[in-house]
């Protein structure tokens, strides 16, 4: 299968500023594929790179190594100016709507200006057409186009700025967090809406969260992510039921349960000081160091990311040992 | 009589136009017990918790009554003063904004003994260091001569957590303590405070947006909306039957991995109101899927329902949930 969008070893790095000065992978080696249509979840804690893998496929970090190829066009070296044709098929909606939006700018205007950008062709009545039909797609009403961000609630806010990625008909849009920032309440609405729009326009997307959750709820196919890499590709039902990364384990049980009487399952272990760094070149693997089940190989060779059933991936040594899946911690 | 005893706390912020943010709050905590209070942004959960330590913006007026252990904290002159990093210590969401970014682990640490207990130096030092170790961070005598900068975000919090009971006391006030950390990090921080509570035998005050982190561990569960409590009933009865609508809607629309299969995530329609909204009847009315004329008029006022204490004129019975 080709995806429509397909990425390649994709590696990004930073230079970590100040006397010691390294070099750090923020993506390391990612490959994957969305397919037309789809809606791909990447779950992972702060710091993994999942933000910059985002980036890195709307070309808002360069690429260290690594293709990007957009229905078969290789599309990481293009340059700036080429980029921005790609720019109406590829889209994102990021966590914090404040950061997106112009408090200056009424939301009609903000919501118009990418059409002002990438379709000037069209005149003003037209792009107002268009604002109307796509604020309602997003569920707000016609006379929030006049007010200014600061006049509207959380909830509205995130509407606005996916109507404003929205607005050019984009063919894949990358969602970074898109509900982290809002009350539960309304998590829910904008969860719901996301998944209504991909089902009705057909639009391919990545989802990205730390929240699993909320993820399993969107996405057919999940991949989970640590240190830049990627460590487990499975479906939904076979990650959730049979994970087979100890990370993914982890994971799961960290989405809470609200049996009443249900304790949390956790393990009260002392948190490794390995845990904060990004030993770049270290051999072993990453998780290792705060992994129940590492064994001598998992601290001298690092796993690489290998087929397991079903055509899942899995980057574990011990992996074929438990084929049906980590049990979930014991209750403690 | 109750270790807290909030009676009518009302908090207001002048301004441009006055914001009630707390309205007549009623709550007891008490010894060791552990309770809940949940709520949206904006709820008035965190002001709540400030007037009582004394601690509201300076535009920030309480009225009422808070009683701790029988001395009133509410009044001119800060009478939380006594009590604040004493009889109750307190951890927040930031947890580098409780530390002090220039000065090692250890001596802050020790600084809250000597000031709460006037205990001499070396000895302060000593129980900094089993404090570091019984919060379960690794390498405590390192840590101990760290800034707060060299660790991360989950140690950090661990530290602060240390910081507030190097006092010794006898109520913890947590403010969304996990809500900055990474998912499988908050799960171990908010067992380390559940420990904490049990061998200490401290009570616990612990303010969230976040249902499922209080699911674990509290006692009994409150739900603030818009400055009121709107339910409180212990966890196992409020988890299992939610007798307020909101309360049942919240519970909804927390996403869990059990019914993942691609259904729409249950969800309460609108917004919360907008603080300094004014109210005449329920608060919750807008959004409210029973809501009905009564509601429209009259603001009901707490009263028990099985369980549960509820703020409904028609609260759900027993339907469990739905």
């Amino acid at each position: 299968m080709s995806g429509a969008l397909e990425l390649r070893g994709v590696t990004v790095r930073y230079h970590q500023r100040g006397a010691h000065g390294g070099v750090v992978s923020a993506v390391d080696d990612v490959s994957l594929e969305i397919a037309d249509g789809e809606m791909l979840g990447l779950v992972g804690e702060s710091g993994c790179g999942k933000t910059t893998l985002g980036r890195a496929i709307l070309a808002l970090v360069p690429l260290a190594a690594g293709e990007i190829h957009w229905q078969g066009r290789r599309i990481d070296d293009v340059g700036a100016r080429r980029f921005r044709a790609l720019r109406r098929e590829l889209q994102f909606v990021f966590q914090d709507p404040n950061a997106c939006l112009d408090p200056r700018m009424t939301i009609g205007g903000s919501v118009a200006e990418p059409l002002r950008a990438l379709a000037p062709a069209l005149d003003a009545a037209g792009r107002e057409a268009r604002v109307t039909a796509i604020l309602a797609e997003v569920g707000l009403a016609p006379d929030l186009a006049g007010r200014y961000p600061h006049q509207l609630s959380g909830g509205q806010l995130q509407r606005a700025v996916i109507a404003r990625a929205l607005i050019v008909d984009p063919r894949l849009v990358v969602c970074d967090e898109p509900v982290s920032a809002l009350d539960v309440s309304v998590q829910g609405q904008i969860v719901n809406l996301l998944a209504r729009i991909r089902r009705e326009r057909g639009l391919a997307s990545l989802f990205i969260s730390h929240n699993l959750a909320i993820v399993a709820r969107l996405c057919e196919r999940i991949l989970v992510m640590y240190r830049g890499r990627i460590v487990e590709t499975a479906s939904r039902d076979a990650l959730i039921g049979a994970p087979l990364h100890p990370y993914t384990r982890e994971l799961l049980d960290a989405v809470p349960a609200i049996d009443p009487g249900a304790r949390r399952r956790v393990r009260a272990r002392p948190l490794d000081r390995a845990d904060t760094s990004l030993a770049a070149d270290s051999p072993a693997c990453p998780f290792a160091a705060r992994c129940p089940h590492a064994i001598a190989r998992c601290r001298s060779e690092r796993p690489l990311l290998q087929p397991a059933q079903d055509g899942r991936l899995v980057a574990c040594h011990r992996a074929g040992e438990w084929p049906a899946g980590l049990p979930p911690a014991a209750a403690g | 009589m109750a270790l807290l005893e909030i009676r009518g706390l009302t908090v207001d912020f002048s301004g441009e136009r006055r914001i009630r943010a707390v309205d007549h709050i009623d709550l007891s905590i008490e010894r060791e017990e552990r309770v809940a209070i949940v709520g949206e942004s904006g709820s008035g959960k965190s002001q709540l918790l400030l007037a009582c330590i004394g601690l509201l913006a300076a535009n920030g007026r309480s009225a009422g009554s808070v009683r701790f252990d029988g001395a009133e904290l509410i009044g001119a002159g800060d009478p939380a003063a006594g009590v604040r990093g004493r009889g109750i210590g307190f951890v927040f969401q930031d947890a580098s904004g409780s530390l002090t970014p220039h000065r090692r682990i250890g001596d802050q640490l020790a600084e809250a003994a000597i000031a709460a207990r006037g205990c001499e130096r070396g000895a302060a030092l000593a129980e900094a260091l089993r404090m570091i170790e019984r919060v379960r961070l690794p390498d405590a005598r390192r840590c101990l001569a760290q800034y707060p900068h060299e660790l991360s975000g989950g140690m950090r919090q661990r530290v602060a957590i240390a910081a507030a009971l190097m006092s010794q006391p006898r109520l913890l006030f947590a403010d969304e303590p996990t809500t900055a950390l990474d998912v499988t990090v908050q799960a171990e921080v908010m067992t380390l405070i559940d420990e904490l509570c049990r061998d200490l035998g401290m009570a616990l005050l612990l303010v969230t947006h976040d249902i499922g982190v209080v699911a674990a561990l509290a006692d009994r569960i409150a739900v603030m909306y818009a400055g009121r409590i709107v339910e409180c009933a212990a966890a196992s009865a409020f988890l299992g039957d939610p007798r307020h609508p909101y309360s049942a809607g919240l519970l909804a629309s927390v996403p869990t991995l059990a019914d993942a299969h691609g259904t729409e995530l249950r969800t309460i329609a609108g917004s919360p109101p907008a603080p300094g909204s004014a109210f005449t009847g329920c608060r919750f009315e807008p959004r409210c899927p029973r809501a009905a004329a009564r509601c429209r008029a009259e603001d009901p006022p707490l009263a028990v329902h099985g369980r549960s204490t509820v703020a409904c004129h028609f609260p759900l019975r027993g339907e469990g949930g739905t």
